[in-house]
């Protein structure tokens, strides 16, 4: 699910941040620029990991910041394909399910990657896989566990500043978006294979 | 920004959530201020990551586990797999491992999921 990578960046230090321990004002620079950001290509950047090594800081003559190359390694949230884990249903359409993780909201289950014999339940917004005559629902809210299968990074174009107001948040399509299917024996509800390991006796389906 | 190594290694949940609270303790030992978005997903995957197996592990857990599944050959990237996910039934760790059948046989696999077993279950609600 995590990744380390190793970067390189020019970080600038403002002369108020002198007072801190060089390599915490790295950090925190390099933590407010990559947490929580999704670096084309690359993944979910999560924070720093650790610096490998730092240049000797140049002064800018204008603000007086410190410029200082530093090489580093990120926590990168990048699941690997076919990787099998798990999340929460956020919402379902007749396209397919929507699944997030606490941290990541752009899991998306298309139709085609569901149980064969799945079905849309229209009235209740859900998905329902019939499974030799039993009904197992795919409600909102519940753990499943699915299987990555694709991943697509979008590269993002800054926003015109005239067109900033009209174009909302949910229009854009998001930077990193991985597509899951739930298709095999063990996928799907959590609850629907979990084993009873306190008691003796299996509890399938 | 240049990347040098896209892939540096893999990490197992268990050990971003090392880093995650070891970072955290020294945040609130100096006194050091987050920006939003690093207390944000911090916040976020280890809320995440305690629900999972991962919640309950320890380094020496890992450690055990990994040397238990020596003898069985698994790729790098099921082992890690079954570190994170703890499957502990056979159709589940047929998820994770590939040709399950044909590479082991059902004694096998019955001795892998117990070594699965042993590592510690997940928790079931985030501690406060």
């Amino acid at each position: 699910m995590f990744i380390l990578s190793e970067l390189t960046d020019l970080v600038i230090v403002d002369p108020e941040d002198f007072s801190k321990r060089t390599v915490n004002a790295l950090e925190d620079r390099i933590n407010e620029k990559y947490s929580d950001k999704v670096v084309h290509n690359l993944g979910l950047c999560i924070s720093l990991f650790d610096i490998l090594s730092v240049s000797e800081g140049l002064l800018d003559h204008g603000s007086g910041s410190a410029h200082v190359t530093c090489k580093f390694r990120l926590v990168i949230f990048r699941p690997f394909k076919g990787e099998v884990m798990t999340g929460r249903i956020s919402s379902s359409s007749a396209h397919g399910i929507n699944v997030r993780t606490d941290f990541f909201d752009e899991i998306f289950i298309p139709h085609h990657y569901l149980f064969e014999g799945s079905t849309f339940d229209v009235k209740e917004n859900v998905w329902v896989w019939n499974n030799d005559g039993n009904e197992f629902y795919l409600d909102k809210n519940e753990v499943i566990r699915f299987r990555v299968e694709e991943e697509k990074f979008e590269d993002q174009l800054p926003v015109p500043p005239h067109l900033k107001d009209a174009l909302k948040e949910q229009e854009r399509t998001p930077a990193y978006r991985i597509i899951a299917s739930v298709s095999q024996a063990g996928m799907g509800l959590v609850s629907w294979w979990a084993e009873d390991e306190d008691a003796e006796g299996e509890e399938e389906e | 920004m240049k990347v040098l190594n896209p892939m540096v290694g893999m990490l197992s949940n268990q050990e971003v959530l090392a880093h995650i609270t070891a970072m955290k303790a020294r945040y609130t030992k100096e006194g050091q201020m987050k920006s939003s978005n690093l207390e944000t997903v911090m916040k976020e995957v280890r809320e995440y990551l305690l629900l999972t197996p991962a919640g309950s592990q320890t380094p020496a857990d890992m450690d055990r586990f990994l040397e238990s599944l020596i003898p069985f050959d698994l790729e790098k990237a099921e082992i890690l797999q079954m570190l994170n996910e703890r499957p502990i039934t056979a159709a589940e760790l047929d998820c994770v491992v590939e040709e399950l059948e044909s590479r082991f046989s059902g004694e096998e696999i019955e001795q892998m999921l117990e070594v699965v077993k042993a590592l510690p279950k997940p928790l079931k609600a985030v501690p406060v």
